[in-house]
Order: C-alpha cells, then sequence, then structure tokens
C-alpha cells in the first residue's frame, strides 16, 4: 500500500515536472522563466527526496531554486531586457510562438520513441528498496564517507572551481566598475 | 512502468533544453536552457544510483554537478551584465558586431 502510493507520487512529480520544463522554455518573460526554473529545481528536489537522496535533495532546493534564482533576477534586473522587447512585441510575440511550434512534435516524437525502446526495469521503493540496500548496506559506504574519503580530490576540486568562480566573477565586476 | 516515465522524462527534459539552446537568442535563456540539460543529467545519475545500488555515489555527483552549475550560472550572469553593459543588448546575433561595428560607424 505504501509502496503503491509512493509509485503514485512519483508520477505525479513527474508529470508536475514535464509541465514545468515546457512552461519554463516557452514562456517569453525572462523573469516568468527564471521563477519556472525555480519551480522546476524545486520539483527535481521533491523528486530526490522521494528517492532517499536528502544531502542532494538539500542541496537542490537550497542552491538552485534559490541561489541561482536570485542571480538570474539580479541579472535580469541588471541588464533589463524588458527596455528591448518593447520595441514591436506583436512582431516579436508572433515569431516567438512560429519558433516553438515545433517543440511539442519534436517531444511527442522522442516520447513515443523512449517508450518503445527502453526496456521495463523494476525501480523499488520503501521496504523492498531497504532491503535490497541492507544486504549491501555493510559494505555500501555513505554520502559522508564517499565524499570526505573516497572523493577527497574531487571536493578539493570544486573548493578550487567555486574559488575560480569568485575570483572570475570579481574580476568581471571590476573590470565593469573601472570603465 | 515507472523507469519508463522516469526516462521519458529526463529525455524531454534534456530535449527542452537543448531546443532552448539552439533557437534562443538571448544570453540568459541559454544559461536557463543550459540547466534544463544539467536538471535532465541530475535525474540520470539518482534513477542509475537507485537502480544500481550505488545511491551514496549517485548522491555525491549530484552534488558535484549542482556546485558546478552555480559557478557557471554565476560567472554567465555576470558576463551577460558586462555585455550589456558594453553593448546594450544581450541577443547573441549582436554580440558578433564588436569591432566590425565600430569600423562601420
Amino acid at each position: 500500500m505504501a509502496i503503491d502510493s509512493m509509485v503514485m507520487i512519483m508520477f505525479v512529480l513527474l508529470a508536475l515536472l514535464l509541465v514545468a520544463v515546457l512552461a519554463t522554455v516557452v514562456v517569453r518573460n525572462l523573469l516568468g522563466s527564471a521563477i519556472l526554473l525555480a519551480v522546476t529545481s524545486t520539483v527535481v528536489a521533491l523528486i530526490l527526496f522521494v528517492l532517499e537522496m536528502k544531502l542532494a535533495a538539500v542541496m537542490e532546493l537550497a542552491v538552485c531554486a534559490g541561489l541561482v534564482t536570485a542571480i538570474y533576477a539580479s541579472a535580469i534586473s541588471l541588464s533589463k531586457p524588458e527596455q528591448d522587447e518593447k520595441r514591436n512585441v506583436k512582431a516579436e510575440n508572433r515569431a516567438w510562438i512560429l519558433r516553438h511550434l515545433a517543440l511539442p512534435l519534436i517531444l511527442i516524437a522522442l516520447a513515443v520513441l523512449v517508450v518503445f525502446l527502453v526496456p521495463q526495469v523494476p525501480i523499488d521503493f520503501g521496504t523492498a528498496a531497504d532491503a535490497a540496500g541492507g544486504a549491501a548496506g555493510a559494505a555500501s559506504p555513505t554520502v559522508q564517507t564517499v565524499l570526505w574519503d573516497l572523493r577527497m580530490v574531487d571536493i578539493l576540486s570544486l573548493a578550487l572551481l567555486i574559488l575560480a568562480g569568485v575570483l572570475g566573477v570579481a574580476a568581471l565586476i571590476g573590470k565593469r566598475e573601472e570603465k | 512502468m515507472l523507469f519508463t516515465m522516469f526516462v521519458v522524462t529526463i529525455v524531454l527534459t534534456a530535449a527542452a533544453g537543448i531546443y532552448s539552446l539552439i533557437a534562443s537568442q538571448n544570453l540568459i535563456r541559454v544559461l536557463i536552457a543550459m540547466e534544463l540539460v544539467n536538471k535532465g543529467a541530475a535525474l540520470l545519475i539518482a534513477i542509475a544510483g537507485r537502480i544500481s545500488g550505488q545511491m551514496a555515489q549517485a548522491e555525491s555527483f549530484i552534488i558535484a554537478l549542482i556546485i558546478v552549475e552555480v559557478v557557471v550560472t554565476a560567472i554567465g550572469a555576470v558576463l551577460a551584465i558586462t555585455i550589456h553593459a558594453k553593448t546594450g543588448s544581450i541577443e547573441i546575433g549582436t554580440l558578433s558586431l564588436g569591432k566590425e561595428a565600430d569600423h562601420v560607424k
């Protein structure tokens, strides 16, 4: 019963994700698109939570749905693309609709292709998954062990990447302020 | 059935992102499209980890992916702002002008 409800929840979340992704691509307003991307991130976080990847779900929710949306909102407000969009709205709207007319057809064709080509693989939830994890559980490491012991070099690389990102942003903003 | 729905969702998410990446002219929209492709990749890693039983490995990969995504987004957003300050537009079509535009003027 509990497993059935988990599968139902997963179906609903996957359908919600598809709707959010389509809306993100199709919506013309940039700020609306960024907000819909945050909704997409939230649904992905919920899916990760249902898949029992709680640390990744929290990261996705806090960083992708929170921080990245703030970055996009700042970039959109600082670059003020609305002023550019006001020029000939009707013609641009028509071009926008024509450009995205092919999208539903492409996605439906891909969906049909995947349904026919992908084999059925069972995904276990709840007790079945716990039992499977329990069998290998004694040997399988936790996320903390993987991150801090097995993938220490990756963590160092990520720290360097964050440092490079911060320095890059600082350099670009500094260059802009000089001018 | 659930696995098929998962794969359909992953493929459509990545396809919508790639489509937007190709069709968009706006730099910020290109960044949003890259994020969508990343979401598809994250879900693919998650479901692969769930099926293979290597949840911890998959989770650490997703965390690394999220960090890389944020750094790319931050750099891309600042680049878009800088390009807007310089050229007055963030449309990709206008980026190739640069020095030639100065010569034309």
